[in-house]
């Protein structure tokens, strides 16, 4: 009965997993990633859990940064054409942040 | 964009470079469609005319704000000509002078010439004034000519992919506006 419980349990972890790719990202330690183009954060709106990695990506023709709106919880500073940065968020909470370079450029983090 | 030019009029009376990006569109409803090496040689012009303007306004502005936004048109406009001229090169498509082109540099060369005539916080409004109405030609313009005539499909990609770039710079000219004029 034990190992039926458990077989339960484990098939239903998986179901879960499938539904939602990002915690298999994260145990497979890939960072979810943020892409910069076109003058935009794709996707604007990310959802991590709490200890995740996110990586900006900046595919654009100019630098970028990602900067919290606060300009306390993070600061990327300058993210060269080409080159990425990324942080390990710790602290749950909702995150808006924008370039401080394009200011119309915006995006909001939420850590679960 | 009737907004957008009566803020920039009564704010400067510098619109001779928009002019030119008008009768881009007026010219189009002539049938003077323009051609792939044209709408090079006119995103080219338009490039360089911001960019010559964002040189004046580093050196001129009075605000940081004014000068660090004016950095920002030389940086951006220059990496979109960089990426303008690169694409042109792949395509075989050399930048063709026409007649939108050549008016909108002599028109840009009248626009400089009010420029500098004003200085300090006259000079800011007037030339975010001028950004913010320029942008939005350009916006205008790519939408309603370039992208519709340009021929090869890479050409009209990426004129659709600059397009939230003016975009962008609109906006953030026009907030500036907003603050300068909430400083009165």
């Amino acid at each position: 009965m034990l190992r039926l419980a458990a077989a339960i349990s484990v098939l239903l972890v998986k179901a879960a997993t499938a539904r939602d790719p990002a915690p298999l990202q994260q145990r497979d330690g890939k960072a979810q990633v943020v892409r910069i183009e076109n003058f935009g954060f794709q996707p604007e709106i990310l959802t991590v859990p709490r200890g995740a990695t996110v990586e900006w990506k900046n595919a654009d023709i100019v630098p970028h940064t990602a900067t919290s709106v606060d300009k306390k919880a993070f600061d990327s500073g300058q993210i060269p054409n080409g080159g990425s940065w990324h942080i390990t968020v710790k602290e749950p909470g909702t995150f808006e942040y924008q370039c401080t370079l394009h200011p119309n450029m915006k995006g909001t983090l939420v850590v679960r | 964009m009737g907004l957008n030019l009566r803020r920039a009029g009564t704010a400067s009376g510098v619109l001779l470079c928009i002019a030119g990006l008008t009768l881009l569109t007026n010219g189009n409803a002539a049938g003077t469609a323009p051609t792939d090496p044209q709408i090079v040689g006119i995103v080219v012009a338009a490039n360089q005319i911001d960019i010559d303007a964002g040189r004046l306004a580093v050196k001129k502005a009075k605000s940081q704000q004014v000068r660090d936004f004016a950095q920002q048109m030389i940086t951006d406009h220059g990496a979109l000509q960089k990426s303008v001229f690169d694409l042109g090169a792949k395509l075989s498509v050399k930048p063709e002078e026409s007649d939108t082109s050549r008016s909108l540099k002599s028109q840009a060369e009248e626009t400089t010439a009010k420029l500098k005539g004003l200085e300090g916080a006259a000079f800011d409004k007037a030339y975010v004034a001028h950004e913010a109405a320029y942008h939005q030609a350009v916006i205008d313009a790519t939408s309603s000519v370039l992208i519709p005539n340009a021929s090869n499909a890479e050409l009209k990609s990426a004129l659709q992919s600059a397009a939230p770039l003016f975009q962008g710079h609109l906006e953030h000219a026009r907030r500036i506006q907003s603050e300068l004029g909430s400083k009165n």
